[in-house]
């Protein structure tokens, strides 16, 4: 078989570099789909580019597309030929419809009887007719986050397509999506006059090169371009014995918006250098796409490195240019920093009741107010008392920077400033603690990030979350499907983290109890079922990322009792005990305990053991009995108590064939079903339900 | 030493180029507005199905943006040029790169990066999607193919362009302070616009009369409304755009609160919608008595 290289690239106007990488994610699937479904065999394909060209290429891609055997079935076999041997009409207009000769056709057997088959060879098509259909729906198949439209054909793109260029071998590919027809031409920079290039073969390492070539050149893979970005910036910051604080969304982006990056370094004005450090590296990094420059006690330097598409040509003057915006945006968050600095936290926290948190849940005050007071009581369950003066501190004021000049222009920021201003003028321990756990109050900030450092940081963002919760909750808000505007999933996720990897010794019930009180008894049992229920699903999550069978949480029935760490250490038993046959066994038993006792209505709480008549009776209280209590244990421990339920199998089992408990003697048969009720208790003991799962 | 080309140069230099490339060179339209895309080449150019190729200075008003003359960077009027193309060529990047050239600004001597930013106006219920244009890392250009105007789905596509002139001119320059831009060899901008820009300030922040813009808001609207009925929608949509800078001159003046914010602002768009009707309707009819 022979085999060539296919190349694609699809060169388009300036995408969105948040667009790029999907893209290529996209091509590449999109690609490997196509050639299978065209039945064309290949070597490898890879997906690659910039903002302006993605591309395909693929390595040893067969000439033509598998042949196919395909079976035609016809009319019955009797129909083949008539009484004289002749075809009949039937399968002569059979076989012709398939292209055959009478004589061609075959009689198969089939599950209805024998039948005429026409057994077709067809013959693969050549590759190089299948691509530019191929071609096209590589181009047009693409999806992007937003669209538009901006010719004729009104094709839906990220940004308009203004070349194609598509070979196989050294032949082009002709094809036109949206008014643009392919050939073997690329481009060189944009800003560089966008020079034309031909490309003689579908060679990767050549195209490469070819545009490497060029002055200045364009590194068309990722990969190369990260290397270049990365010793760029080192190199500029080496120079000034330094290091560049190489944030990876940064570089990430980076590549993904330039063809050649060129770091340009410059100073900085040192009166910035007194602003919180994240300030200035937000308003770097956020809005002018500058890496940082720190030295080796990893301090902030006053340098930016700025990195441009292209050449270093001129480079002085257009470092002149990146310092003006710099400092024009620095002195801006000086401005608002110093503004904020001579209002204070307090006059802040005055403004807190003139903007609204959720309406019909009050202001902000009103919830600083909350969440001071959910604080405190979460500080008292975990008899932490120490800290209930720095919680409250933090709790009322960890909303106060939402009302500063700061946070105004960098929402990001939220929190963080706060902490910085508490710590400004912090003067007690509590002030001290109370600063970092405001610093820290949103933490976790993502799914996989980390919680806050301290324990008061952890209360507060604890009691904060819950109040934005039950607040939403209180209203409707509560998200369904795959809409939660206000973000609620990952708040409740953050919440089920906070406990369950703090280990912290608080049930959902307790937790609940605790923010039903701060909102006055408006949440009604109804709302707090539903949170409850929304967390449920939450801690599913949390523990499946922890590696755990999610199912198995429907057997905690008394999950919302018990401190989520207990809740994983019962699954965890669980999955282990899970596997043993005598375990299933006796789940199997309590189940049929359980069905007994639905069935009943009122029972008597205790067993009267002068009334165990039979020896099947006695043997199963007994066992019952024997079983050892187990709560607020370690896994190992539940796992031991699982394991002894087994020993209620024989005994069950004996109950089942020798006791009746629908007897006619109303004394014996409730002190029968009391027997019952004590083993479903003691097989629940534990807070998980051995019978549901 | 004196940087770059002087600010009226380089407003000929523009005009010089955009009429090589085929634009009508027209002046700016006589009433206030907020923004380019105002202008009624713009708004009623993004409508029409024929080809258009406009290129403008326009003056815009931001009544809450002066400073009394007092902030470098800070003013109530300014300037913008504006290019509208349609259908935008196929190298319109290039075009615009060339443009740059033309004022003195050698892309191949600085970092051009064009920053995804998709451009909207509540007020016309347009949207578009493009870039902001870093020069250097600073924002000197807005690039936007139109895809709505008032409501309606654009279709041939017209490509925006806008300058900010005083930005670019202060790059050119090296100036850090807008009225020490030199707008020709013996004349500066504090000489042309000082004046205007203390007088305007004060004006908009202490002097316009509440009540009276109120009435005139009422009175454009229902002026507006009536034009509309007639087919008249040129001296309609002026009605539009006088009542949105008796709004600007409201809010200037902070007699807007929140939700009367949100109504104006949805009034604003409504008349734009009743205008963009009433000129489709009326090119519609034309087609048909053809």
């Amino acid at each position: 078989m022979t085999t060539k290289n296919a190349l694609l690239e699809i060169g388009t106007e300036h995408l969105p570099a948040r667009f790029v990488n999907p893209a290529l994610t996209q091509l590449k699937t999109l690609t490997e789909t196509l050639l299978a479904e065209k039945q064309l065999a290949y070597e490898q394909v890879e997906t690659f580019g910039t903002y302006r060209r993605l591309v395909v290429f693929v390595r040893g891609l067969a000439d033509k597309a598998a042949d196919i055997q395909k079976e035609v079935k016809g009319p019955p076999a009797k129909l083949l030929k008539d009484a004289n041997g002749n075809f009949t009409p039937q399968s002569a207009g059979f076989a012709q419809k398939n292209g055959l000769k009478p004589t061609q056709l075959v009689i198969q057997e089939t599950d209805k009887g024998p039948f005429i088959y026409a057994n077709l060879k067809i013959k693969g098509e050549k590759t190089a007719k299948l691509l530019p259909e191929i071609f096209t729906r590589l181009v047009t198949g693409l999806e992007f986050a937003k669209n538009m439209v901006w010719e004729e054909t009104g094709l839906r793109y990220g940004r308009p397509i203004r070349s194609l260029m598509g070979l196989y071998g050294d032949k082009v590919i002709k094809f036109t999506v949206a008014g643009v027809t392919a050939g073997r031409t690329t481009h060189g920079l944009l800003s560089y006059g966008n020079k034309p290039l031909k490309v003689a073969t579908a060679d990767k390492d050549a195209y490469v090169q070819l545009l490497k070539n060029q002055n200045p050149p364009i590194l068309v893979l990722p990969q190369d371009r990260r290397a270049a970005l990365i010793q760029s910036v080192t190199a500029e910051a080496a120079a000034r014995g330094c290091r560049a604080d190489l944030d990876e969304l940064l570089i990430q982006e980076t590549v993904a918006f330039t063809e050649h990056p060129v770091a340009v370094c410059g100073e900085m004005d040192l009166k910035a250098l007194s602003l919180p450090r994240l300030l200035i590296t937000t308003v770097l990094k956020e809005q002018l796409k500058m890496f940082p420059v720190v030295n080796k006690q990893n301090e902030l330097e006053p340098y930016f490195i700025a990195v441009r598409d292209g050449s270093s040509a001129n480079q002085t003057e257009v470092c002149s240019g990146f310092k003006k915006v710099m400092s024009a945006r620095l002195s801006d968050a000086v401005f608002f920093f110093e503004n904020d600095k001579k209002e204070g936290l307090e006059t802040f926290h005055a403004k807190l009741k003139n903007i609204q948190f959720l309406a019909g849940v009050g202001t902000l005050a009103d919830k600083a107010l909350r969440v001071e007071k959910l604080a405190r009581l979460i500080c008292e369950m975990r008899g932490n008392t120490t800290l209930t003066h720095a919680v409250s501190y933090a709790g009322l004021h960890c909303y106060d920077d939402l009302a500063s000049h700061v946070v105004y222009e960098f929402p990001e920021l939220q929190g963080y400033m706060g902490g910085q201003y508490a710590a400004l003028t912090a003067q007690t321990g509590d002030e001290k603690i109370a600063a970092k756990a405001m610093e820290q109050c949103y933490w976790p900030l993502t799914s996989t990030s980390e919680l806050p450092q301290t324990e008061a940081g952890n209360i507060v963002s604890l009691a904060g979350k819950l109040d934005t919760l039950a607040g939403n909750f209180l209203i409707g808000q509560i998200p369904t499907g795959s809409e939660d505007p206000f973000a609620l999933r990952r708040q409740a996720f953050a919440v089920v983290r906070i406990l369950l990897e703090n280990q912290w010794n608080l049930s959902v019930r307790a937790l609940l109890a605790a923010v039903a009180d701060v909102y006055n008894g408006q949440l009604t049992p109804e709302i707090q079922a539903q949170l409850a229920d929304f967390l449920r699903q939450r801690v599913s999550v949390v523990l499946q990322e922890r590696g755990h069978n999610p199912v198995l949480l429907a057997a905690v029935s008394a999950w919302q009792e018990l401190p989520l760490t207990q809740v994983e250490h019962l699954i965890g038993a669980l999955e282990t005990v899970q596997t043993s046959p005598a375990f299933a066994a006796a789940a199997e038993s309590a189940k049929r305990v359980g069905n007994i006792l639905k069935k009943s209505a009122a029972l008597p709480s205790r067993v009267d053991e002068k009334l165990l008549e039979l020896p099947a009776e006695q043997a199963l209280y007994q066992a019952a009995r024997a079983l050892p209590v187990c709560h607020a244990a370690t896994q190992a421990q539940y796992q031991q108590a699982f394991t002894h339920l087994e020993t209620l199998k024989e005994p069950l089992a004996r109950f089942f064939t020798d006791v009746m408990v629908n007897v006619s003697d109303e004394k014996l048969r409730q002190n029968r079903l009391a027997l019952l009720a004590f083993v479903q208790q003691q097989l629940r003991a534990t807070g998980a339900d051995i019978t549901a799962l | 030493m004196k940087y770059g080309m002087n600010f009226q140069d380089i407003i000929a230099a523009l005009n010089n180029y955009w009429t090589k490339q085929g634009c009508v060179l027209v002046q700016p339209y006589d009433l206030e507005k907020g923004a380019g895309t105002y202008n009624p080449e713009t708004f009623f150019g993004s409508l029409t199905q024929k080809p258009v190729r406009r290129a403008y200075v326009e003056p815009c008003r931001r009544p809450a943006d002066g400073r009394y003359g007092e902030n470098p960077n800070r003013l109530g009027k300014y300037y913008q040029y504006q290019v509208i193309l349609k259908p935008a060529p196929e190298n319109v990047q290039q075009v615009y790169l060339n443009s740059l050239k033309a004022i003195g600004l050698d892309p191949k001597e600085h970092d051009v990066r064009w920053i995804e930013d998709d451009w909207q106006s509540p007020t016309l219920g347009a949207s578009g999607v493009g870039w902001e244009i870093w020069l250097d890392g600073m924002e000197i250009t807005q690039f936007t193919y139109f895809q709505n105007m008032a409501g309606y789905s654009l279709h041939p596509i017209t490509a925006e362009i806008t300058y900010g002139l005083e930005r670019i001119a202060m790059y050119c320059q090296k100036v850090d302070n807008v009225f020490d831009l030199r707008w020709n060899d013996s004349v500066t901008y504090r000489d042309v616009h000082h004046e205007q820009e203390k007088q305007f300030s004060h004006y908009y922040f202490e002097e316009t009369n509440v009540a009276h813009l109120r009435r005139y808001i009422e009175e454009c609207e229902a002026e507006c409304y009536a034009l509309c009925k007639k087919g008249l929608y040129l001296p309609a949509y002026d009605n539009t755009m006088k009542l949105s800078q008796y709004f600007n001159m409201l809010e200037a003046r902070g007699a807007i609160s929140v939700s009367d914010r949100t109504n104006n602002i949805t009034k604003i768009r409504n008349l734009a919608k009743a205008c963009a009707k009433a000129y489709v309707d009326s090119v519609a009819a034309k087609e048909e008595t053809k």
